[in-house]
């Protein structure tokens, strides 16, 4: 499995009942698709967010993010490198 | 005749509309109506110079108004008065209609665009300097009325193609003025000045500064112009900026002048601070007072005191000496501002106003009662009624008045919404006779424009308790006293004159011993004094704070600037010294007067302040949820940003936090603003729901209440659900035809309104039962996207039709998948058919990434029918449907369908391979897999055997790579069909081997793969039999 990255921006800022809703819309797409939600950063405004999923390829998280309606900006492959 | 030729020359009327409104006849300024609102419409008549139907000045001026052709009437009149009754230029007005007409009304626009006909670069010189000095400030500066929201537009249109022009005009001075740098300079630091936003003012200026030899300048304008698109546009130095500074030549560093850019120091008057003046003059005034008091201790004061005067007269003051004389007696007072911007802010003053109130001023059960004014953050709102509510505030204030005499103060009476008069009417009827004393102030002329206000003050003269003070000029004795009272002037009788009795204007002019010219807006040369002496960082600030109104919260203004909050704290401290700011409450800050935040406003140029103003709106969308009364605060700073969807999101917000507070007539108000934004979203689909949710809030808000100018036609209702319907948004269809019951009833068509409700009820049941039906269609097609289960898709795309066709509509995800299950059978046709049917379906639900993957998977199945001709149509409309969407994979997907479809015909193209290389890197293993399938298929056919070979093998990795089972066996079954037509009998044998059980479990597999599996298996068996034959 491959690790992707996904940027989402969000104008208004993403409220606590939007990020619910869409976490609860992604939890069977992601199941369904065998894509891993590894974790999240939200910005302190609320107005950025990244996404790191495991997946077998890119288009797979771009479709999960569409079947859940969850808005996102770009998803792109990439390296973990840790300390 | 000379006498004729004076009266005549007296008809000519002269019109100033670039700056502030000005009428001149016969070079003598005429005294104009003290009402905003009637300046505006006879700029709006003078501009347009044509003959308008009354109800669509109604529209433009009075929307709000209860009686608009009534405020229509009184400013005519006013107007009239203006122009004098016996001239030529008149009003001409019939029961239709109204015009401004005469022969010698000239304007300035009319001389400007005479002067620079034909463009601004054909213009000559001095017809350039001429058009330049037409702009004394911007297009009617002070009348764009936010309120009047059709006319705003009309405003901020005109005046931003004025603005433009001007820009122009100065960057033609600017390069007429080549061969002279010092005059060039002039206009090029108006030109940076005039919009800071534009990077070509700074370029000129630092290119001028430069062939100044003023290196040191130059640079300094160049880091400024960086500066301010860091900050306030988030965009890096523009590439002509950094042109510029380049070309800076090194060999004139040397020549670098004195005059580079320096942060001046204010001088020694203006940061000594703000010293309280002594109380001057209105001896008569304050005696009257301080009897009001007297009779109010004992109860016996009936009348509501009303100061009212022009800006600056000393309203505030004064109220400020009766708040310090009922404290001296040992009363106290409650005292709040409505403000310009906040007229829609329901109950806005008595927010304000209680906001001062201790623990121990009231029981707790009084307090209670007060939530929905003093707790106003979104948990604080509790249950009642507007009645309740009233009476809550009323046996407070009787309550406050027990220990001594209480006096509600209102600043701006002018100002002021209409939750906010009607609870104070209420308070000033039930308080009669209690040591309650209310007094208010308000600009003479401007508070005919506001309904609300109007409406209390004639209410209060019907019943004889309206006292007002009319405050005039300072006589010239106190004017030299006020002078001498806050620095010593060399020329007192100068400053007299020129003020004319107006308090600000002499301490404005005292403080910075200004020496205006008698043509300079007064206050705005006062406050480019104030400025000279401020420094760039606390001028910026200045800027970002007069977009706020009045007061501005500090935090916000922080934020939304951007600034450092150590360095704001110090251009704050600079503000305040110069006495152009106060602290205010414990979190903000006021311009010392309105008119100071207006002239400080006015400097700012359109496009900035529609920056600033979404800044605004931005920072504090992010506290919207959490302080729902700061929605309509949002949505007013979101309009001016241009930030419709914002700004009608935010009505919505503030319509329904007016409902919870039972302000219905704020609540309507800001639902027809938020329609006006709605009205400009592109996606129509989040229009239709703010559409109906602000029509929600109108019809709600106007239920049962004599408000049925501000309850939508149901013709509205219609026009929405009509909307919604496109949408398939079937909760909103519901909701509408919920509102059409309702307006029906109120209007006493009770059939029709049963019929709605009927439909509401039917529109309810098919919203659930196409939710449903969608989610089981999802589900299924997912299943047979990815090939498992597909019993299981069957049972649930057959349960999504049933619901689907029971509730009467077609669901874009029950054709879908159909279409994707024939494909999966082999009926390829038909699969075309349904998929079609969802992209149409998709299309006008402007659902476009599944009008891509729809779109993608028709094509592909074309190809798999040899229909190439009809595959390249598809691509071509995949590819205009991707490039929409910004898909990053389907755009190269639509290119590899049109190369192979190509190859199919026989055409030679190098497309496939460029294609194939995107979509490795768009990362799409899936239809990687497909596309690589059908290039070995082609290369099959046309015998190309090895390539075919190379082709299937790549499509094998990709489909294992990602556990495609049918792309996979699709693959295998090519690679056999290679083998055997290269007379691979063994290698056949060992593939065939090799494949899984696909036509000894039907079903399990797709139709294509099991084809493919059975051309294999004959291929294989029949050169298996060959080769055998002979060895046996």
């Amino acid at each position: 499995m491959q690790h992707f990255i996904v940027e989402r921006t969000f104008s208004p800022p993403l409220s606590d009942q939007d990020l619910s809703a869409v976490t609860a819309r992604m939890a069977p797409c992601l199941e369904l698709h065998q894509v891993r939600w590894v974790r999240s950063h939200l910005s302190g405004d609320r107005q950025r967010m990244v996404c790191e999923y495991e997946a077998r390829d890119a288009e797979t998280v771009r479709k999960v993010q569409h079947e859940a309606n969850a808005k996102f900006d770009r998803v792109w492959a990439g390296q973990l490198i840790e300390p | 005749m000379p006498t004729t030729a004076k009266a005549l020359s007296c008809q000519h009327l002269q019109i100033s509309l670039l700056g502030e409104l000005r009428l001149c006849r016969d070079s003598r300024s005429l005294v104009l109506p003290a009402s905003r609102k009637t300046r505006a419409l006879l700029a709006y008549l003078a501009v347009t110079a044509k003959r308008h139907l009354r109800s669509e000045l109604c529209g433009l001026f009075w929307e709000d108004a209860a009686d608009p052709r009534a405020g229509l009437r009184w400013s005519l009149t006013q107007i009239r008065r203006t122009l004098g009754e016996h001239g030529s230029i008149a009003i001409r007005a019939d029961r239709e209609s109204v015009e401004l007409q005469g022969d010698r009304v000239t304007t300035d626009l009319d001389r400007l665009k005479q002067l620079t006909q034909g463009g601004c670069t054909k213009a000559s010189r001095d017809a350039l300097i001429e058009a330049s000095e037409l702009f004394r400030g911007e297009f009617l500066e002070g009348l764009d009325l936010a309120s009047c929201y059709a006319y705003h537009e009309w405003c901020i249109a005109e005046r931003e193609m004025a603005s433009r022009r001007h820009e122009q005009i100065l960057l033609a001075l600017v390069e007429h003025h080549s061969d002279d740098p010092e005059q060039a300079l002039v206009h090029a630091r108006a030109l940076a000045t005039h919009n800071p936003l534009n990077e070509r003012g700074h370029i000129q200026l630092i290119t001028v500064l430069g062939a100044l030899g003023r290196r040191r300048a130059a640079l300094a304008q160049y880091e400024q112009c960086c500066r301010i698109f860091e900050r306030e546009l988030g965009l890096g130095p523009p590439a002509g900026l950094e042109a510029a500074r380049a070309s800076l030549s090194v060999a004139r560093l040397a020549r670098s002048d004195g005059n580079a850019a320096s942060i001046s120091v204010p001088d020694a008057q203006a940061v000594a601070g703000r010293v309280r003046t002594r109380f001057i003059g209105r001896n008569e005034e304050i005696a009257q007072l301080a009897k009001s008091i007297e009779l109010a201790m004992t109860g016996q004061e009936r009348d509501v005191l009303l100061l009212s005067g022009v800006p600056g007269i000393g309203k505030s003051r004064l109220l400020d000496e009766l708040a310090s004389q009922i404290t001296a007696v040992g009363g106290r007072f409650l005292r709040g501002r409505a403000f310009e911007s906040e007229m829609v802010r329901p109950f806005g003053f008595w927010i304000d106003a209680l906001r001062g109130l201790r623990d121990s001023d009231l029981p707790k059960m009084m307090h209670a009662a007060l939530r929905p004014l003093t707790h106003t953050g979104s948990g604080g709102v509790t249950a009642g009624d507007r009645d309740s509510l009233f009476d809550a505030v009323v046996t407070a204030l009787s309550h406050l008045a027990r220990s001594g005499p209480v006096a509600v103060l209102v600043d701006d009476l002018h100002w002021i919404e209409a939750s906010s008069a009607a609870l104070l009417h209420y308070a000033m009827r039930s308080l009669t006779g209690t040591p309650v004393l209310f007094a208010l102030t308000g600009r003479a002329g401007e508070l005919e424009d506001n309904a609300a206000a109007q409406n209390l003050l004639a209410a209060l003269a019907q019943s004889r308790r309206l006292r007002r003070f009319a405050l005039e000029p300072l006589r010239d004795n106190e004017a030299r006293a006020l002078v001498g009272s806050v620095a010593q002037v060399a020329e007192p009788d100068r400053i007299v004159a020129q003020a004319q009795g107006n308090p600000l204007i002499l301490l404005e002019l005292a403080r910075t011993q200004n020496a205006a010219g008698e043509s300079a807006s007064l206050l705005g040369h006062i406050l480019e004094t104030h400025l000279s002496r401020l420094s760039p960082g606390a001028a910026e600030l200045l800027d970002w704070a007069s977009a706020f109104g009045r007061e501005f919260p500090l935090d916000v203004l922080i934020a939304a600037q951007g600034g450092e909050p150590g360095l704001a704290g110090q251009q704050l401290s600079e503000l305040e010294r110069h006495d152009l700011i106060r602290a205010a409450g414990d979190t903000g800050y006021a311009f010392s007067h309105d008119l100071i935040q207006q002239a400080a406003y006015s400097r700012v140029s359109q496009p900035r302040r529609r920056l600033i103003h979404k800044s605004i709106a931005m920072r504090l969308d992010r506290d919207m949820d959490a302080y729902p009364e700061r929605c309509s605060e949002i949505a007013h700073h979101a309009g001016l940003g241009g930030q419709h969807e914002l700004a009608a999101r935010a009505s919505v917000g503030a319509g329904e936090h007016g409902l919870r507070v039972f302000a219905n007539r704020e609540a309507a108000e800001a639902a027809r603003r938020g329609l006006r934004h709605a009205a400009h979203i592109p996606d129509q689909a989040a229009r239709a729901r703010l559409d109906m949710a602000l029509l929600r809030i109108q019809v709600l808000a106007t239920s049962g209440l004599p408000l049925a100018r501000l309850r939508p036609a149901a013709s509205a209702i219609m026009l929405a659900i009509d909307a919604a319907h496109a949408h398939r948004l079937h909760a909103e269809v519901a909701q509408g035809y919920y509102l059409l019951s309702v307006v029906h009833q109120e209007a006493g068509q009770f059939d029709v309104a049963q019929q709605a409700t009927l439909s509401a009820a039917q529109a309810s049941d098919l919203s659930d039962a196409l939710g449903r039906a969608r989610q089981l269609a999802n589900s299924a097609r997912c299943l047979v996207e990815l090939g498992r289960d597909i019993g299981r898709a069957r049972e649930l795309v057959v349960e999504a039709s049933t619901l689907a066709k029971s509730a009467g509509v077609h669901e874009v995800e029950v054709r879908w998948c159909r279409g994707l299950l024939l494909h999966w059978d082999g009926h390829l046709d038909l699969a075309v058919r349904e998929i079609d049917a969802a992209i149409v379906l998709a299309t006008a639900a402007e659902d476009r990434w599944r009008q891509c993957k729809c779109l993608a998977t028709v094509a592909m199945i074309e190809l798999e029918r040899g229909r190439p001709q009809q595959a390249i149509a598809r691509a071509t409309e995949l590819k205009l449907a991707a490039n929409r969407l910004g898909e990053a994979a389907d755009a190269p997907l639509a290119q590899a369908i049109e190369a192979l479809a190509r190859q199919m015909t026989g055409e030679e193209t190098s497309q496939l391979d460029v294609a194939i290389v995107k979509l490795r890197a768009a990362d799409d293993k899936s239809r990687l897999a497909c596309v690589l399938n059908l290039a070995a298929t082609i290369q099959l056919e046309q015998k190309n055997f090895k390539v075919a070979g190379t082709f299937a093998a790549d499509a094998l990795a990709m489909a294992e790579s990602i556990g495609e089972v049918n792309e996979a066996v699709a693959a295998q079954a090519t690679l056999v069909q290679v083998a055997v037509a290269l007379g691979d009998a063994e290698g056949a044998r060992l593939m065939l081997k090799k494949l899984p059980p696909v036509l000894e479990v039907p079903g399990a597999f797709s139709a294509k793969a099991a084809c493919a599996v059975k051309v294999a298996r004959v291929g294989a068996e029949r050169i298996s039999a060959a080769v055998s034959g002979p060895a046996e």
